[in-house]
């Protein structure tokens, strides 16, 4: 049962993760590299999860996520199942609310890359494509490691969201945050103990890790 | 079969005509200009990159690269401040740019590398690099790319004159044998008179002059950083067991050490620095100094609180003396005065 939690909650961080991985790369790049008005709209939205109470976003994408809403809609279309109360859902909720933890670390050691090397880079013939491949990716290495972790901790750490739009289905959507809560309402506290404990010790063994990859700063490996 | 680069340099300037550089294929060009007169920013128009020189027209072998992206450019531009991936190793950086180049000869890496000195740097960290280092890696690195155009922005500011004149050397050398056109920015007389084929005198972005290398020695002295003179002179003869080798300007003898290589009657151009050049009012004849001019004083430039230059003519050509204020007193100097100018040391140029 608690084992069932704890697969749940790792496959639906590493899953996270890697999507957030995916998408987060290009649009730091692009918020780090352009400075007009609709990059501080894009920013301040990116920004919402961190002051946004998680049930607020929640409850949007439980509107959002209804069979009878357009998106809903077109999911079961699509898939043939409902996007509500599903492991899908949680994905989504969850690349929502942890992209700031990833996109952030990311945006600032974009910033701190002199534009000469990009441009030496372009001169010596690397596309733009073969330059962050080859320049950028290299030299914000440890930044990427950070921001993988965070999101995949803060996916770990989430609640609000979870509970609005998962509806805490052992083994679908019942996450460890969420077993926590169910185990002090049952007044089951050597389970809680044992929840409250480890994700404890797991999201501080995870910051750890992060400042001991960034002992000063988060931000590329450039010595001027 | 050409590049011309068309623009203006802005703010200053809003006519284009004046606006026009035309680089001869595989040829060297050298851009010269006080600071600010708009020569890195024409550089980095040409490449593709941000500039305050607005390009209105690009055109390499009678084809337009004015919407060509920089990678896609057959130009590459070294900066001034070599920027150095600081991720890679020196070789790592050589071997960036030999990937994304034109096919080359296996051999090219090894003869760059020689070429530039850099052979005991290969696996060092460019963070671990001095100035001078990072600008012999930049410049391989560059080498290495084989564009069509090799744009170098004071590539070797931060070298020593010995350094400095045998890699301008190794550059000419590779532009003949490789066949590529360079676009060279300098402030320095002498890199300039060891690489160019033409000269454009720049000013706010605009061609002031164009020509050959007696460009370059007719300036005024103010418009270079110069701290000596070349001047040309006629080979005459060895002195092999003194290890010389005689000169000749103005049938004056000039001596300095042998220089095997040289054939009777040839012309060579030596190089003067200033400080090696003192004033005697008389011919001065009992002194261990073997190379004395009598010359006429055209100027005197009181350029810093310590010293002064003396511009001094010896028929057409002209050479520098640096004297303190204190000596120019005491010999009541003046302009139109002839005096000897006895000269310490002689360098050739290549």
């Amino acid at each position: 049962m608690i084992l069932d939690t704890v697969v749940l909650t790792l496959q639906l961080a590493s899953v996270t993760t890697l999507i957030l991985l995916v998408i987060s790369p290009p649009l730091a790049w692009w918020l780090s590299r352009k400075n007009t008005w609709p990059r501080s709209f894009i920013e301040a939205i990116v920004a919402l999860p961190l002051v946004l109470p998680p049930t607020v976003l929640g409850f949007y994408l439980l509107i959002f996520f209804a069979p009878q809403s357009t998106v809903g809609g077109w999911w079961e279309a699509l898939f043939g199942v409902p996007l509500s109360f599903s492991f899908s859902a949680l994905v989504i909720g969850s690349v929502i609310y942890s992209i700031p933890f990833v996109v952030q670390p990311l945006q600032s050691a974009f910033q701190q890359i002199p534009n000469t090397l990009l441009e030496a880079a372009a001169s010596l013939g690397a596309s733009p494509l073969d330059c962050f491949v080859s320049v950028v990716m290299p030299l914000c290495r440890r930044s990427f490691i950070t921001a993988g972790c965070l999101g995949f901790a803060h996916t770990v750490g989430e609640f609000g969201v979870v509970l609005m739009i998962g509806g805490n289905i052992p083994g679908e959507t019942q996450v460890l945050s969420i077993a926590l809560f169910d185990a002090v309402e049952r007044l089951d506290f050597a389970t809680a103990h044992l929840l409250a404990g480890g994700l404890l010790v797991f999201s501080t063994l995870t910051l750890l890790l992060v400042y001991r990859l960034n002992p000063s700063r988060v931000g590329p490996e450039i010595s001027q | 079969m050409t590049l011309i680069a068309r623009g203006v340099l802005q703010p200053h300037n809003t006519d284009e005509a004046s606006g026009t550089f035309t680089f001869a294929d595989q040829t060297s060009t050298v851009l010269f200009g006080a600071s600010g007169s708009g020569k890195t920013s024409i550089l980095r128009a040409i490449a593709g990159l941000p500039s305050a020189f607005v390009l209105s027209q690009l055109t390499h072998r009678g084809q337009s690269l004015l919407t060509t992206p920089t990678h896609q450019r057959p130009i590459t531009l070294t900066a001034q401040q070599p920027a150095l991936f600081p991720h890679l190793s020196v070789v790592e950086n050589l071997r960036f740019a030999l990937k994304r180049s034109k096919p080359a000869p296996d051999t090219l890496l090894d003869t760059v590398i020689e070429d530039l000195g850099i052979e005991t740097l290969l696996e060092r960290s460019i963070v671990a690099l001095s100035g001078g280092e990072s600008q012999r890696v930049a410049l391989a690195r560059a080498l290495l790319s084989r564009p069509d155009w090799l744009l170098l922005d004071e590539p070797l500011t931060q070298l020593d004159r010995k350094a400095r004149q045998q890699l301008t050397g190794h550059i000419k050398r590779w532009q003949n044998q490789h066949e590529f056109g360079l676009v060279y920015v300098t402030h320095d007389l002498n890199e300039a008179l060891s690489i160019a084929d033409q000269v454009i005198l720049i000013d706010e972005g605009r061609v002031q002059q164009a020509g050959d290398q007696d460009l370059l020695l007719s300036l005024p002295s103010t418009h270079s950083d110069l701290e000596g003179r070349i001047i040309v002179a006629t080979f005459k003869t060895h002195w092999s067991e003194d290890g010389l080798s005689e000169l000749s300007v103005s049938n004056h003898p000039i001596f300095l050490a042998q220089q095997a290589m040289l054939t009777e009657g040839q012309a060579v151009s030596i190089y003067i620095a200033e400080r090696d050049v003192s004033i005697s009012i008389n011919e001065p004849l009992d002194t261990s100094i073997l190379n004395r001019l009598p010359v006429s004083i055209q100027a005197i430039e009181a350029d810093n609180h310590s010293s002064v230059r003396l511009v001094l003519a010896l028929d057409q050509q002209v050479l520098f003396a640096r004297i303190t204020h204190r000596s120019l007193r005491k010999l009541k100097l003046q302009v139109g005065d002839v005096v000897w100018a006895q000269i310490k040391s002689v360098s050739l140029q290549p």
